[in-house]
Formats: C-alpha cells, sequence, structure tokens
C-alpha cells in the first residue's frame, strides 16, 4: 500500500468508513510508517481547526417570513390528483407511470399558479452545476431542475 | 411539533399544504442556514437567511416531483437544493470571503452577522482564517467537508447530496484535508497560532 493511499484510509477511518479488510491492511502499513501513523493526528487537527467556526442560527420568525412567500398551489380533486393519489401505493411497475403523471402534474400546476416571471438573476433558475457531473436522468435534482426551468418561461 | 416523518411532510406539501410545509422548515431551517453560511463563507447572517429561504422556496417548488426513496434522507434533497443554489448564487455574486483573503475590511464580520454576540476578537479572526481557507477547496472537496465534519452525514449520504459515489466522497474528503492542513498551516497564509491548535498534544 502506498503512503498516499494509506493517509487517505485513515481519514475513511476516523469517519467510521473503512470496512474490516481495508482496516487490517492499512494496519500492516501503519506499523512499519510513522508518516502515516502521524496522518491521525493531522486530520484530528482540520477537525479541531473546522469546530472554531461559529453555528449560526435563522432569525425567529424564519418560518412565518417563509410561508407568506410561497406560491399558492391549486390542486383540489382534478382528474390529475386522483390519478396520482390511485398510483401513489403502486408497486414498482408502476413507477414509470407515476413519474410521468408527477412530471405532468407539476408542470399543469405551475401554468395554473400564473405566478410572476422570476427576477432575473434569480439563482434557482441557473441550469448549471459547477464541476459537479451531469445530473442523472430521473433523480431528484434533475427534476427540480427541469421544473424550476419549466416554471421560469 | 408534529412526530410526522419528513417524507410525508414533502408528500402533503407536495399537494399544497402549507402548514405541513412549516413544520419541515422548522426542523431543518438550522442546518440549512449552517450549510449556506460555511459552504458560501458568509459572514453576513441576513444574507446566509435570505439564501436559505430561496432554498425552500425552490423545495417547495419542486415538492410536486420528490419521491422518497429507501435510506434517502429528506435533508440530503434539500442539502442537494441547497448546494446547487449555493454554486450558481457563487457565479452571479462575488464570494464574500475571496475579499477577506485580500484583508478587504468589508469583509470584517458586523453586528449582524453569523457570529454570537459574546464571540471575542481573537475567535473571529481565527474563524475569518478558516472561513478563508474552506473557501479555497474546489466546491465538490468543500461541500463533502462540510457535510461530514458539520452536519455528520455518511459517505452514502454525501455521496447522494452531491451526486456522486461513496469512494469518490473518500477521495474528496482526504483531498479536502490535506489541502485545508495545509494552507492552514502555510506560512503566507499567516494564521493566528490557535487557529491549528497543538492538537498533538492534546491527542496523546
Ligand atoms: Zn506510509
Amino acid at each position: 500500500m502506498r503512503c498516499r493511499k494509506a493517509k487517505q484510509l485513515v481519514s475513511a477511518r476516523k469517519d467510521g468508513e473503512l470496512d474490516a479488510a481495508r482496516g487490517v491492511a492499512l494496519r500492516t502499513h501503519l506499523e512499519d510508517c510513522p508518516a502515516c501513523q502521524q496522518a491521525a493526528d493531522d486530520w484530528a487537527g482540520v477537525s479541531a481547526a473546522l469546530a472554531v467556526l461559529e453555528t449560526p442560527e435563522p432569525r425567529p420568525g424564519f418560518t412565518q417570513r417563509l410561508i407568506v412567500r410561497l406560491p399558492t398551489r391549486q390542486i383540489g380533486r382534478s382528474v390529475w390528483s386522483e390519478w396520482l393519489e390511485a398510483l401513489r401505493p403502486a408497486p414498482l411497475a408502476a413507477d414509470g407511470l407515476a413519474l410521468a403523471a408527477g412530471m405532468l402534474m407539476a408542470v399543469w400546476m405551475n401554468g395554473e399558479q400564473r405566478q410572476p416571471a422570476p427576477p432575473p438573476g434569480d439563482p434557482t433558475q441557473t441550469v448549471y452545476v459547477e464541476s459537479f457531473d451531469p445530473l442523472p436522468d430521473g433523480s431528484a435534482a434533475a427534476k427540480y431542475l427541469s421544473i424550476v426551468t419549466e416554471s421560469g418561461r | 411539533m408534529t412526530d410526522r416523518p419528513d417524507d410525508e411532510l414533502v408528500l402533503a406539501a407536495a399537494r399544497g399544504d402549507p402548514g405541513a410545509f412549516a413544520f419541515l422548515v422548522e426542523r431543518h431551517h438550522g442546518a440549512l442556514m449552517q450549510f449556506v453560511c460555511r459552504f458560501l463563507g458568509l459572514a453576513d447572517r441576513n444574507q446566509a437567511e435570505d439564501l436559505a429561504q430561496d432554498v425552500f422556496l425552490a423545495a417547495w417548488k419542486a415538492a410536486p416531483t420528490f419521491r422518497p426513496r429507501p435510506g434517502v434522507l429528506v435533508l440530503s434533497w434539500l442539502l442537494r437544493i441547497a448546494t446547487n443554489i449555493c454554486l450558481n448564487y457563487r457565479r452571479g455574486a462575488c464570494l464574500r470571503v475571496a475579499a477577506s483573503l485580500d484583508r478587504d475590511p468589508c469583509a470584517v464580520p458586523e453586528s449582524a452577522d453569523c457570529a454570537e454576540p459574546e464571540i471575542t476578537a481573537l475567535a473571529q479572526e481565527r474563524a475569518e482564517c478558516v472561513r478563508a481557507a474552506l473557501a479555497e477547496l474546489p466546491p465538490m472537496q468543500r461541500a463533502a467537508l462540510i457535510l461530514r465534519e458539520y452536519h455528520d452525514l455518511s459517505y452514502a449520504e454525501i455521496a447522494e447530496v452531491i451526486d456522486t459515489s461513496v469512494s469518490a466522497v473518500e477521495a474528496l474528503l482526504f483531498r479536502g484535508r490535506s489541502r485545508l492542513r495545509d494552507l492552514l498551516t502555510a506560512e503566507e497564509f499567516e494564521p493566528p497560532p490557535q487557529v491549528f491548535p497543538d492538537w498533538r498534544a492534546e491527542s496523546l
């Protein structure tokens, strides 16, 4: 095992994420490598340094201030919602259908809301994820972004 | 407070129930505010709170597309939205902490900041150094490190938030910690000695 790898495993061990097999390999390496033995101290030092940051708390009334800003969602007992309700408890086979229904419904609701167009520069409008891998199709974030763009049109 | 589980509250929010959503907000607004503050290195509490509000507004809009999955926390879903908003925010607005690296006087935390009122000047200076060092990390390393160190998320949960694999999270944390250690011990960074405390003595 190379020292770089050993130091990464020490970092994983600190987080309780090291499986038994790799733990054994790491212990063997550490027995003969004082440099890597020090890695545990290094990572503990980083945690100690991070602990100096204060813990900001939202001011009282955060939730109330937010709730009055929520756009209303007019759903009611429509064909769409009944269809969704019927599909929701269905097993995996119906997942694709339920997903499609969810997407359709979300698009439809966004049309219903008649929200004013968001101001330019709205952070949620930019469909861009810096240095992140492309969002996988069907992931919650991909859907989130598709809705956000949809409502901006 | 309600004891209804998070995913039930999101599903109720998807059906247009602001009361259910309020419970969800109450449960997680502290965590999201802290994430936004640390990820962007904000010293201005109002700015962090505005962004945390944006995260919840986006979550409300996205709720109809939310689908609960076993083993995936609603908090991860919220943190994922927060990460996207932070990254887009950073592209549009200049990162405040970047100025603090140049010792811009504007970057000195003022009265209405993230700091607690009784915080000492020394502690503020230490915090500023750590904020600046965190801001130096590439976004993926920074997000992984914050989610691990402050939010106590498992590697699998972090992978869910930043959309990567568990083994990539392990590597990101290792690289992030290495970089932070180098930054905080580098001479040109001039941290007060207390920023990187004598943990060797303490850990014996
Ligand atoms: Zn070694």
